[in-house]
C-alpha cells in the first residue's frame, strides 16, 4: 500500500518514513506544499498524511484544492494544531482523520488502516469479498477459512484488487501500484502474478476486461 | 499619632485644616487690629479727639464759672462712656481732667488728682506717671482757656484682650458656617473615589478591561487614564505571554512526535545496526526537544522586566570562547571561519544578553552555511572619546550560506519563524531571542547581504554605557 507523506519537518519525516517502511507500506515523502503533486493518482496513492503548517503554504489549502477536484483519497491530517477549530475544519474540508502531534506510530498505523479499510468499503480488518478474507495487517488470505499460501506481490495484487471491489482496475494502473516509486512492473510479469493468484484463489473470482483490465467480483 | 492626623481620612483633615485656616485668619487679623490701633495712638490719639471736642464747647465761654462747669460736664460724660465699655468686659480707668485760665491759674481739677499738677507742653503728648500709672498728657489751648487731660495709658494685653473680646464670636459663627458646605462638598467629591474603589473590589483578577466609570473631576479622570494606561498595557503583556505560550505548546509537538517515532523504530529494530541507527535517532530528537526548552527558556528570562546589572566583560574573549565551542562541526564540513577582533574589548553590559546573541548569530552561521562556506565574524567597537555617551559596539556575522529570501526577511526575527531552506531544523527562536537580547543591550539587530553576494550579513549594533 502506498503512503504520501507530506511534512516539512525534517527529523519527523525521517523518523515517520522508516516508521511507515517497517510497516510494510511504500512511502513517498515530500517537503514542501509546491513538490505536492497537482493531481493525486487516486489509484496508486492508498493514503495521504498531510501536515498542516508547511514553509511554502497551508495543507489545508492543497487539500481544499484536491477535493474541489474530485480526488477521493483518504486523507489523514497530521498537525500540531490542537485547536478544536482547527480539528472541525480540517474535518469539514475534506479530511478523513486529525491526528494532533505527538502520536504513537502504532495509532498512526491503525488510523491508516482505518481509512484504507473505509475507502474499500469493509468494516473491519478482516475485509470479507464473498469467500475470501483477507487482513492487509498480516498479510493473510482465507479462502472459506483456510489460509492461503500467498507471495507478498500476489498479496499486494489482491489487495489493490480488493480495494475497489467490482471495479475495472487498468492493467497499467496496477502494475503501477506494485511499484508505486519505481517503473510499473512489466505487463508480462504482472500476467504471470496474476495466472499464479487465480490458480489460488479461483479463477471465477478475478474476471479479465480484455483489453482494458481486471477485476475482482464482488 | 501623626499617621491618624495625616492618614486617618480626607475628611478629618480637611476639618482639621479648615480649624486651622479659621484660627491663623483669627489672629491675622488680631495682629492687624492692633496694629492698626498702635498706629492710630501714634498718629491721632483720643486725647486729641477729645480736645477738638473742648475747643468750640469753651470758644464763648467768658466767666471761669461757666468754663469749670463745662469742663466737669465733659469729664462726666467721657468716664460715663468709659465705665460703660467696663460692661463689655473691658476696664478704663477715668481721665483726668484740669482748666487752666489766661494767666495760668489752675481753676479746676479732677478730685483724683489732688495737688498734682498736668505737665503738658503745647499740643504735644507727654508721659506722666500719676498714683504708680503711666498716663497720656495732652493740652489744648485757648485764648482764654486752657485744658490738659490725662488718659491712662492703655496696657497692651488690655488692647489685645479687647480686640479678641470682639473677633472671638465672629470666629466662632465663622469656622461652623464655613465647615458645612466644606464638609459636604468634600464628601460628595469623595463619592466618585468610593465608586471606583467599589468597581475595583468588584472586579475578577482576570478583568483587565479598561475602566469606565464617570469619576466628574478632572484629577479623578487623570488617575483613571493612568490606571488605564496601565490596564491597556497589561493586557497587551498578557496576550503576548498566552500567544507565547500557545505557540510553545504547539512547537513542542513536533520533536515530541519526533521522539515517539524513533521510540518506536528502536523497539522494532531486529537487528544491531538498525537499533543503534534508531537509538542515535531517538537521541538527536531528545536534543532537539531539550534545545527548544532551553530557548523557551532563554526568551522567558529575556522577556523578564529586572535584567541581571551590567557586568565588565571581556567581548572578545566571549566570542572567541563561544566559537571555539561551535567551531569543530563546523570545521567538520570544511568551512572557512575568520575572526577579527580585537585582542581585548571590555565593556560593562548585560553579559548573558551578549551571549546570547552571540551563540544564536553564530550557531545560525554555522549550522545553515554550506558545505565549505565561508563565515566571516566581526567585533569593534568605538573608542572611547569625550562623547562618550554615543560609544557603540559592534558584532557582524557574514556568511555566504543559502541567504533568506527577500520575501522571509521582514518574518526572520520573529519566534517559531523559520527560514524555508530544505535543511532547517532549528527552534525558530534564535533570531527572536537574539532580537530580544539586543533590546536588552539597548541595541538592535540588522540583516544585510552576505558574503560574495549571496548569504546574510547579521549585525548587532548595541550602545555601550559611557566609560566612567
Amino acid at each position: 500500500m502506498h503512503i504520501l507523506l507530506i511534512e516539512d519537518d525534517l527529523d519527523l519525516g525521517r523518523a515517520l518514513h522508516s516508521s511507515l517502511q517497517l510497516e510494510g507500506f511504500s512511502v513517498q515523502w515530500l517537503r514542501r506544499a509546491a513538490d505536492a503533486p497537482h493531481l493525486l493518482d487516486d489509484g496508486v496513492v492508498g493514503c495521504v498524511l498531510l501536515d498542516l503548517s508547511l514553509p511554502d503554504g497551508d495543507g489545508m489549502a492543497l487539500l481544499a484544492r484536491w477535493r474541489r477536484q474530485g480526488h477521493v483519497t483518504p486523507v489523514i491530517v497530521i498537525t500540531a494544531r490542537a485547536a478544536l477549530h482547527a480539528r472541525l475544519s480540517g474535518l469539514d474540508n475534506g479530511a478523513d482523520d486529525f491526528l494532533v502531534k505527538p502520536f504513537a506510530i502504532p495509532e498512526l498505523v491503525a488510523r491508516i488502516r482505518a481509512v484504507l479499510r473505509r475507502y474499500a468499503k469493509q468494516a473491519c480488518e478482516v475485509w470479507t469479498i464473498g469467500a475470501l478474507a483477507l487482513e492487509p495487517k498480516r498479510h493473510l488470505c482465507r479462502l472459506h477459512g483456510d489460509t492461503l499460501d500467498l507471495s507478498p506481490r500476489e498479496f499486494q495484487l489482491l489487495l489493490e484488487l480488493a480495494r475497489e471491489p467490482g471495479v475495472v482496475i487498468a492493467k497499467g494502473q496496477l502494475a503501477q501500484r506494485l511499484e508505486p516509486l519505481g517503473d510499473a512492473v512489466e505487463f508480462s510479469a504482472l500476467e504471470v502474478h496474476m495466472s499464479n493468484l487465480r490458480r489460488k484463489i479461483g479463477p471465477e473470482r478475478i474476471r479479465t476486461v480484455r483489453g482494458v483490465g481486471y477485476l475482482l467480483e464482488a | 499619632m501623626r499617621n491618624w492626623y495625616w492618614h486617618k481620612t480626607l475628611v478629618a483633615r480637611v476639618v482639621a485644616t479648615v480649624v486651622l485656616a479659621v484660627a491663623l485668619a483669627g489672629v491675622a487679623v488680631a495682629l492687624l487690629n492692633y496694629w492698626q490701633f498702635k498706629q492710630a495712638m501714634a498718629t491721632e490719639s483720643g486725647l486729641q479727639h477729645l480736645g477738638r471736642y473742648i475747643t468750640p464747647a469753651l470758644a464763648d465761654i467768658g466767666n471761669a464759672q461757666d468754663a469749670i462747669t463745662t469742663v466737669v460736664a465733659l469729664e462726666t460724660l467721657v468716664n460715663a462712656s468709659r465705665r460703660e465699655a467696663a460692661a463689655q468686659g473691658l476696664v478704663l480707668a477715668p481721665c483726668l481732667f484740669q482748666l487752666w485760665d489766661a494767666n495760668n491759674q489752675l481753676l479746676y481739677s479732677s478730685p483724683q488728682l489732688g495737688t498734682l499738677i498736668l505737665r503738658a507742653s503745647g499740643a504735644q503728648i507727654t508721659q506722666q506717671a500719676i498714683a504708680g500709672q503711666p498716663y497720656r498728657v495732652a493740652q489744648t489751648d485757648l485764648p482764654r482757656w486752657s485744658v490738659r487731660i490725662a488718659e491712662p495709658k492703655l496696657a497692651d494685653t488690655t488692647v489685645l484682650q479687647r480686640i479678641v473680646h470682639d473677633l472671638l464670636p465672629a470666629l466662632l459663627l465663622a469656622l461652623p458656617v464655613a465647615m458645612l458646605p466644606l464638609w459636604l462638598a468634600v464628601r460628595q467629591g469623595l463619592k466618585p473615589l468610593q465608586r471606583l474603589s467599589t468597581q475595583l473590589q468588584a472586579r475578577s483578577p482576570n478583568d483587565l478591561r479598561a475602566l469606565t466609570a464617570d469619576l466628574r473631576y478632572a484629577e479623578l479622570n487623570a488617575v483613571a487614564h493612568a490606571f488605564n494606561a496601565v490596564l491597556d498595557q497589561l493586557r497587551d503583556k498578557l496576550q503576548r505571554e498566552h500567544a507565547f505560550v500557545q505557540d510553545a505548546a504547539h512547537e513542542l509537538r513536533t520533536p515530541m512526535a519526533v521522539i515517539s517515532a524513533q521510540a518506536h523504530l528502536l523497539v522494532q529494530a531486529t537487528d544491531a545496526p538498525q537499533r543503534a541507527l534508531a537509538q542515535a535517532g531517538l537521541e538527536q530528537a531528545i536534543q532537539r526537544a531539550s534545545h527548544l526548552a532551553h530557548q523557551l527558556l532563554a526568551l522567558a528570562a529575556l522577556d523578564e522586566a529586572s535584567r541581571p546589572a551590567a557586568q565588565r566583560v571581556d567581548a572578545a574573549a566571549l566570542l572567541r570562547n563561544t566559537l571555539a565551542a561551535l567551531a569543530p562541526a563546523a570545521l567538520a564540513r570544511n568551512m572557512d571561519i575568520s575572526l577579527d577582533a580585537p585582542d581585548q574589548l571590555f565593556c560593562t553590559l548585560d553579559t548573558a544578553a551578549l551571549q546570547s546573541i552571540v551563540q544564536n548569530l553564530l550557531d545560525n552561521a554555522l549550522r545553515y552555511g554550506r558545505d565549505g562556506g565561508r563565515v566571516a565574524i566581526c567585533l569593534d567597537a568605538d573608542h572611547p572619546t569625550a562623547d562618550n555617551h554615543r560609544r557603540q559596539l559592534r558584532l557582524r556575522v557574514a556568511d555566504d550560506g543559502p541567504g533568506i529570501p527577500h520575501a522571509e526577511q521582514a518574518r526572520i526575527f520573529e519566534r517559531f519563524v523559520r527560514g524555508s531552506q530544505p535543511q532547517s531544523t532549528g527552534s525558530g527562536l534564535g533570531l527572536a531571542i537574539a532580537r530580544q537580547a539586543a533590546l536588552a543591550l539597548h541595541g538592535h539587530i540588522t540583516l544585510g547581504p552576505g558574503l560574495d553576494g549571496q548569504g546574510a550579513t547579521f549585525t548587532l549594533t548595541a550602545r555601550l554605557p559611557p566609560v566612567g
